[in-house]
């Protein structure tokens, strides 16, 4: 702790810190244009251009923002506060290395319930505009969301235990330096678990499918229909960034290759290089953990609603013996 | 980092996280298709175990099941259910949320009765046994918590790939005839199960086994 506090000082670590930000704000929209491009080419069709995501940001931005007559002030403060809070939570998380940007005040508990916070305030605000979808998404949100949330804090507690810390770039640490096979039947099943509360809480396909406005099965579009202008834009990035934070958690926890240990002892031989090799593997291991999202919507229909929690309830299962299995 | 015995223990948890998703399969297509994998790991591991202890006879065993248990016997699972169009889903006598929190104790029971000195120094990977003895144990439970004939021979069959893993890993790969043997025996048995599937359907218009014991007139 001490050193990262000394760290913290360090005008470098502050640097690499917001450029960490800035490059998860970067490339979220490019992640979700990657995913979506793979899915069209596996259809066989041409698809969207990569950069499709950026436009689509831009295009909205510059629209105004429409209101129901009965929205209150919650529906004018709720986007900003959902884009805020996986902005902050995204501080918390060191991405290709381990000097995060808010590393001396929160751990990984605060990472996924800062989350939390945009999650209740998106259910509020499709709540908040008196359409009769927006509460019907909030419901089935919130349903969701409580049933994944126990599971993601087994599979970090499984790595906290491992690690014997919870400071989340201790644990990073820790696996790239002892590598990530020690427990080889834990790291299976909590791995399995991460992949279906992260498709759970995404929203993607065999929970909820992003692509479509169909009323009867929609989760996230149902909180987010009423929303127009920089608001929706604010919604949309928010989603974005909300998937390539749990995309680098899992790609440093499950894929503990690259230069991510080597950053933060030669700070004092600070290197521009090491710092752009360090980002180019990054976006590799990020690439590698888009695809099989890709392969998973391609090839799965979406779960009737009411087997979701059969579905959750694997992971949470799975995310209970990896746990256990530690002791053992 | 990655040394062999950790990736041979790798492969085998994933032997156990199929025969877990086995658990919670509500199609009978969908379980075909987790036996297939599932199967393919096994084979995988077997290779693997072939490469660490030297041993020819490995890979011809890691052959033989990729043949007959990833290819050969999900194909003619699959005739089978086109041939009498199951169209009905998986119907258990216990629900799937239970049947997988059921699968998580019975995990979490064999890597707790097989800790300690049991796990002697003579296993290839340590952790290969444990893991093996929870596939069987789930195999068995699948056998005996669901009503179709077809979902208990898939049970059957994750039980043989259970005792197939904990055999390589105890003995470092059985004698060759054993193995063959082994490996026909099963094909032969998934086989005539098809035929009596397809028996049972025609004299009593159902695969759910709870309905045998009604009297026919």
């Amino acid at each position: 702790m001490l050193m990262l506090n000394n760290d913290l000082l360090n005008f470098n670590a502050v640097l690499i810190g917001i450029a960490q930000i800035l490059i998860l704000i970067l490339i979220a929209p490019f992640v979700n244009s990657y995913i979506n491009k793979i899915k069209s080419i596996l259809r066989g069709q041409q698809g969207r251009p990569l950069f499709q995501g950026y436009k689509d940001i831009f295009k909205l931005i510059r629209k105004e923002v429409v209101l129901s007559e009965d929205a209150s002030y919650i529906s004018r403060f709720a986007p900003y506060i959902v884009f805020v809070s996986i902005l902050v939570s995204a501080c918390f998380l060191p991405v290709f290395s381990s000097n995060a940007l808010l590393s001396f005040t929160g751990d990984i508990i605060a990472l996924v319930y800062t989350i939390g916070l945009g999650t209740f305030f998106m259910a509020l605000y499709g709540m908040d505009q008196a359409s009769s979808f927006g509460g019907l998404g909030s419901s089935r949100d919130i349903l969701i969301a409580s049933l994944a949330e126990p599971t993601l804090m087994l599979v970090i507690f499984t790595f906290a235990l491992q690690t014997r810390t919870t400071n989340i770039s201790r644990i990073f640490i820790d696996i790239h330096k002892n590598g990530f096979l020690n427990y080889p039947v834990s790291y299976v099943l909590a791995l399995m678990a991460f992949l279906i509360i992260s498709v759970a809480e995404n929203g993607r396909i065999p929970v909820d499918n992003p692509d479509t406005h169909l009323e009867l099965t929609m989760v996230h579009e149902a909180m987010i229909l009423e929303g127009s202008g920089r608001h929706l834009a604010l919604f949309e990035y928010s989603s974005y960034l909300k998937l390539i934070i749990f995309i680098t958690l899992a790609s440093n926890i499950f894929l503990p290759i690259g230069v991510y240990g080597g950053i933060p002892h030669s700070l004092s031989s600070f290197s521009f290089l090491t710092i752009l090799y360090a980002i180019a593997f990054y976006i590799l291991k990020v690439l590698i953990f888009a695809t099989p999202i890709a392969f998973i919507e391609i090839s799965m229909a979406k779960l009737r609603f009411f087997r979701v929690p059969d579905f959750l309830m694997l992971g949470f299962v799975l995310s209970i013996i990896s746990l256990v299995l530690y002791s053992i | 980092m990655l040394n062999i015995t950790s990736f041979i223990e790798l492969m085998g948890a994933f032997v156990l996280f199929f025969a877990i998703l086995q658990t919670a399969s509500h199609r009978v297509d969908f379980s075909i298709k987790v036996y297939s994998i599932q199967s393919l790991f096994l084979s995988i591991t077997i290779f693997v175990m072939g490469i660490y202890s030297n041993n020819a006879e490995l890979y011809l065993s890691s052959f033989l099941t990729f043949a007959i248990k990833v290819i050969a016997i999900p194909y003619f699972l699959n005739k089978v259910t086109k041939r009498i169009s199951i169209r009905e889903k998986i119907v258990p006598y216990i629900n799937m949320t239970n049947s997988v929190l059921i699968t998580g104790a019975i995990t979490i029971f064999a890597f707790f009765i097989t800790k300690g000195d049991f796990a002697s120094h003579e296993f290839i990977a340590r952790r290969v046994f444990p893991t093996a003895l929870a596939v069987i144990l789930i195999g068995v439970f699948i056998m005996i918590a669901r009503k179709k004939a077809i979902i208990q021979i898939i049970g059957f069959l994750t039980l043989d790939n259970g005792i197939i893993l904990a055999a390589t890993s105890i003995t470092k790969g059985l004698p060759l005839v054993v193995d063959i043997g082994v490996f026909f025996d099963v094909f032969i048995g998934a086989i005539m199960a098809g035929v009596l599937i397809y028996r049972i359907r025609t004299s009593f218009d159902s695969l759910d086994t709870s309905k045998m014991s009604n009297l026919k007139e």
